[in-house]
């Protein structure tokens, strides 16, 4: 004869047994993964050591203001230009030919370094620039500058 | 096979073999070659509003997805002005829709704007995205809108209109910003909006998004409104071009794996039995995503299985075994339940024989556990008293289609339900009931020409959309049946040639129906002679019928009767064998076919064997090694009944709230306290778990794995998404474990392994296996050993001995009816909204502000004759008991005629007004022959029906998504003729 009930005697687990059952749970998986554990304890003892885990949690637990802060800061209308210009970069970069332009740096190099060797003080004069040009380094020089500027005035 | 036409397309250059008639676009993807996509869905066909798949046809610019093949067709898909105008159309695009797709969540790697642009190899927008002077709508609890991110694509529109076919949903193409409307631009919630998702699941984009889903998808969309524009402007400033952006995005898409589960499983609340996709972040459900392969539902859903999932996560989950001791229960550990249990019945199998033990499994639970259960009442205790609750509703159906072809389950598939040229429902509120399949035949008639003809006591959707609409009286199906089909007989208009191939017994049928004249039909149904007549026509003038039926007709006392006076129709106008015919009794829980189909019936076996075939018992005896009893057990109409007597001392309910859902139930509890034991098996302490000496904690679908079989017959796995919840177990490994403390080692690893038991013994099954059954693939039952399936059955005849179906002659005797005292007939049904008793679906906060409790549904007819206004209330008395609730004026009922959702567990639950009359050939209870008096408590007050509810609404109909409208718009300039403009 069983009459409807309603009522529930909760099994009162303790607290001990939960905390028991929480670190077996913890200890099994310490078993498993026994490495990697011990990776991560020399990672945070780096990380703690050189004071970077200190600003890590702290960022961490403020990252909501933090990355509003960057947030605002990032839209602020002077920084539009930066990122803009980043990607931008990263988009010349691209469009470059590296290969050329090795080449025509080294010659920039070598022309650096004899400039730099040079005597600063002696004048050339209009005949003297006229008989440079005879000179086959010189030459082959202009005649450079004057394809770029022919290249660059290009349409 | 037929040779099919072919008609040669050129593409680029190349030839392609295309069908008559192909779209297009459609060819276009078969060949590898790349067009943009964005408002056309293989499941939707063509919308036409994108613009982006532009082609160059015969020298001219098309929609590809506007263009039919024709033979001979020179088609350009790569020219430069092709793409330029391509692109022109995706910039178009790229006007309405920002591309913040890191900090989205919709950003899964499914979003069709990213995939496209990034795959058109889009680097750069043209022209600015322009904000639309629109709010977000966030009204619906279920989802919400953001017009600003919203292309105007109108799958979404498409869906609604022309797949679910509710139409709320509408562009309205002429305001200077179109926008999607809901109704006449209503906020969603106030709308005639169903909540069935399916918008959602269409929309390409983040504009329509599942309210579950905002915030928790991404890694970093979770944040203050403020904070999340400025990280969209930050993402947009920083990601200039197309490639860094989705480079990132993709990046962020790719870690969500790392923490969203997706999970195919099959829904529970109907008997359509919808596949999708869960998605799970730890516990919580971010949201159900219906696939195109799902085989029975395709991108379909309703509000229940696309968002009624919060039970799950419940609060009054039951976590641990508990136990009666004295006033309360208290919580035990597994083993202290089961010895318990396991002595419990030893003790009473001991003293009073193994029929003194009853079973009733769960047409909510899997095949697996259907099979456990009466293995574990037929191998275990020893007795073949185990039935489920299809008693309730669908044994009658099953009767009347062995009585006639010989196989209980649907004919076809729902894919020939909506292929039929006439579809008859009749006792089904589909819409509500079936809604995804209801949706196949709404779809069918508003676009195809299908006639539909309803025959219900209730102007439900159905009837409201009928091409005809009857109601014949209360129990009078079996008349009008029979009477239509002698009129055809008399007339000559039967199928002379398929009944003399493949009828037996066509005369003394004949005979029977001598009785069943137009006017004697016409006096008892309250349907004209003319109608008739006319019913008749139309039924001979189709060349595929399909009939459905439900709840009206079998919970009836002559429920078995009138399903056969269905197939009787389907047999004499020769409308079986083929696709796009049969018969369809229209399963009403997720495995009710197949709760039945795995043997928890006391007459049979898995495979409708029977337990008194001498050879069929052999073979479970040999594998079970036990002996088994020869005869039938009792049905749980039988097993209430025998407690009552003192014959039945225990009982074991496995995920069935018997105490409310069977019939007359102030009946049913007090059997229960007359139980020496009373074991009950569930995810909740329900109505009928208070009495329960003990409660054995289950878990639902979402925690386990297993199959169902849906209405189709089509068996389909679900798999586990989620763990399960405190010391709760699968059903199926609570049975095993008890059987182990019984003495029975069953050692199942999983489900699979059951199921492989079960396809070794049952012939139906035998070519089942988890193999076969991996993701959406499924079978249809007969399932030969090769794995060979049946979506259509009696194809090659009827599983008798000669191969022909049997007409069955039938009688007819009035036997319900009101009085002058209980004058007025209750109906009572499902409604869209809740589940069963609703037990799962009250759970969810969102559907319950939708519907919060149940009602009566009163005619205005009658509400004008009693003096009562909308929220009043009443009590309604039968013979048996009575229930008290709020009144809802409608003209879905007529006269005197009340309805009662049957979805409420308290004091307006329909049961404590049923009987104990059932139908007499199955002992199903006859749910729908109520006769009451009413009793006015309080003449108005609050509607039970809130403002928001979908039944308020104010539908607009129309086909498709018009991109008329767009094209004729001052502004739009079709993309071929702005390129060519442009030079």
């Amino acid at each position: 004869m069983a009459e409807k009930i309603t009522g529930i005697k909760r099994l009162e687990i303790s607290e001990q047994t939960i905390q028991e059952r929480n670190l077996d749970d913890v200890v099994k998986s310490v078993g498993d993964n026994k490495e990697a554990i011990l990776k991560g304890i020399e990672l945070l003892n780096t990380l703690n050591q050189s004071g970077t885990l200190d600003t890590v949690n702290a960022f961490v637990k403020h990252r909501e203001d933090a990355l509003e802060n960057v947030m605002r800061e990032l839209n602020k209308p002077q920084y539009a230009g930066v990122l803009e210009n980043l990607t931008n970069l990263i988009l010349l970069l691209g469009d470059m030919d590296m290969a050329e332009l090795q080449t025509f740096t080294d010659r920039l190099n070598h022309g650096v370094k004899e400039a730099a060797a040079s005597e600063a003080s002696e004048k050339t004069s209009y005949m003297g620039l006229i008989k440079a040009l005879k000179d086959p380094e010189i030459n082959r020089s202009i005649t450079m500058l004057l394809q770029f500027l022919r290249g660059m005035g290009k349409e | 096979m037929q040779e099919q036409e072919h008609v040669v397309v050129t593409i680029n250059g190349e030839e392609y073999l295309a069908a008559p008639g192909q779209n297009l676009l459609d060819l276009i993807n078969t060949t590898g070659k790349f067009v943009p996509q964005i408002c056309y869905n293989e499941s939707l066909g063509p919308v036409q509003t994108c613009d982006t798949c532009m082609v160059m046809v015969d020298g001219e610019f098309a929609r590809a997805c506007g263009t039919t093949v024709k033979a001979g067709m020179d088609v350009n898909t790569e020219l430069e002005i092709v793409n330029a105008a391509q692109k022109e159309a995706l910039d178009r695009i790229l006007e309405k829709h920002e591309l913040y797709c890191t900090v989205c969540d919709y950003n899964n790697g499914t979003c069709e704007i990213h995939n496209t642009v990034a795959e058109f190899g889009l680097e750069h927008q043209s022209r600015p995205f322009e904000s639309k002077p629109y709010e977000i709508d966030n009204s619906s609890p279920f989802y919400r809108y953001d017009p600003d991110q919203c292309i105007l694509c109108g799958r979404c529109v498409e869906v609604c209109q022309d797949v679910q076919v509710n139409e709320t949903l509408l562009i309205d193409w002429e305001r200077e910003q179109p926008r999607v409307v809901w109704d006449n631009d209503v906020p969603i919630d106030q709308s005639s909006c169903v909540s069935c998702g399916q918008c959602v699941t269409a929309c390409p984009c983040n504009a329509l998004m599942e309210t579950s889903m905002v915030g928790e998808a991404g890694y970093m969309t979770d944040h203050e409104p403020g904070l999340l524009r400025s990280m969209i402007d930050v993402t947009k400033q920083a990601e200039p071009g197309y490639g860094p952006l989705f480079a990132v995005s993709d990046t962020e898409a790719s870690m969500r794996e790392e923490r969203i589960e997706k999970t195919k499983t099959v829904c529970t609340y109907c008997g359509v039995g919808c596949t999708f996709d869960v998605w799970t972040k730890d516990r919580k459900i971010l949201k159900v995503e219906p696939q195109q392969d799902s085989p029975a539902n395709g991108i379909s859903s309703c509000i229940k299985g696309k968002f009624g999932w919060d039970y799950v996560n419940s609060d009054e989950r039951l976590t641990k075994p508990l136990i009666r001791d004295g006033e309360s229960f208290v919580e035990v550990d597994w083993d202290v339940a089961l010895d318990y249990t396991a002595r419990r019945f030893s003790e009473i199998k001991a003293d009073e024989g193994a029929d003194a033990l009853g079973f009733i499994a769960s047409s909510k639970a899997t095949n697996e556990e259907s099979y456990v259960m009466q293995k574990l009442a037929r191998q275990v205790i020893g007795t073949n008293n185990v039935d489920n609750c299809s008693r309730y509703c669908q044994s009658p159906a099953t009767k009347g289609l062995f009585r006639t072809v010989g196989h209980g389950g649907d004919s076809g598939s729902i894919d020939d339900i909506a292929e039929a040229d006439m579809v008859i429902t009749i006792g089904s509120n589909t819409a509500e009931s079936h809604p995804v399949l209801a949706s196949r035949i709404k779809r069918s008639q508003k676009l195809f020409g299908q006639k539909l003809y309803v025959f219900d006591l209730r102007k439900h959707e159905m009837g409201q959309r009928a091409d005809k609409f009857f109601q014949p009286k209360s129990g009078t199906d079996l008349v009008w049946l029979s009477a239509v089909t002698k009129y055809i007989i008399d007339q000559g208009w039967e199928d002379r040639e398929f009944i003399n191939q493949w009828v037996n017994h066509f005369d003394d049928y004949k005979q029977s129906l001598e009785k069943f004249t137009l006017d004697y039909a016409e006096k008892l149904t309250g349907i004209s002679k003319e109608e008739l007549v006319s019913i008749a026509e139309q039924i001979t003038s189709v060349n595929k019928l399909a009939i459905c039926w439900a709840m009206g007709v079998t919970q009836h006392q002559l429920g078995s009767d009138t399903s056969t006076a269905i197939s009787n129709l389907l047999l004499v106008t020769g409308n079986y064998m083929r696709n796009g015919t049969g018969a369809y009794p229209l399963r009403g829980h997720n495995n009710v076919q197949g709760c039945s189909d795995f043997g928890s019936m006391p007459n049979f076996f898995p495979g409708y064997e029977e337990v008194a075939d001498d050879d069929v018992r052999k073979r479970y005896e040999d594998a079970w090694d036990v002996e088994i009893p020869a005869e039938p057990g009792k049905d749980n109409h039988e097993m209430i009944g025998a407690i009552h007597e003192g014959d039945l001392r225990s009982l074991y309910v496995l995920g069935e709230d018997t105490g409310i859902v069977d019939a007359n139930i102030n009946y049913v509890t007090a059997a229960f306290e007359k139980l020496d034991f009373f074991v009950v098996q569930d995810l909740f302490l329900t109505e009928t778990a208070k009495y329960a000496d003990v409660i054995l904690p289950a878990v639902p679908s979402l925690e386990k794995e297993g199959t169902f079989t849906n209405t189709e017959r089509r068996i389909q796995r679900l798999y586990q998404a989620l763990n399960p919840v405190g010391d709760a177990r699968p059903d199926w490994k609570i049975i095993m474990d008890l059987a182990a403390k019984m003495g029975y080692d069953w050692r199942y690893d999983s489900p699979a392994d059951i199921m492989d038991e079960s396809a070794s013994l049952a012939p139906l099954f035998a070519g089942v296996s988890y193999d076969r059954l991996t993701n959406y693939n499924s079978l249809q039952w007969p399932v030969a050993a090769d794995g060979t399936d049946s979506p259509l059955l009696f194809i090659d005849g009827f599983p008798f001995t000669d191969h022909k179906a049997k007409l069955y002659p039938l009688d007819y005797e009035l036997m319900y009816d009101t009085n002058n005292e209980y004058d007025l007939h209750v109906n009572n049904g499902r409604v869209l909204e809740h589940f069963h008793e609703g037990n799962m679906t009250y759970k969810s906060k969102a559907i319950s502000t939708k519907m919060p409790s149940g009602f009566i549904e009163v005619s205005p007819e009658l509400a004008k004759e009693r003096g009562i206004n909308e929220g009043a209330e009443v009590k309604l008395m039968s013979e048996s008991g009575e229930v008290t609730g709020q009144v809802h004026i409608t003209d879905r009922v007529s006269g005197r005629e009340l309805y009662l959702p049957l979805n409420d567990n308290g004091k307006t639950a329909v049961n404590y007004l049923t009987d104990n009359r059932v139908d007499k050939d199955t002992d199903t209870p006859a749910f729908k022959e109520i006769a009451v008096k009413m009793e006015v408590i309080k003449k108005k007050g609050k509607s039970p029906l809130p403002p928001n509810n979908y039944r308020r609404g104010n539908p607009q109909p129309q086909i498709g998504v018009n991109p008329e409208r767009k094209w004729n718009r001052g502004d739009y300039i079709f993309p071929g003729s702005q390129v060519k403009q442009n030079g």
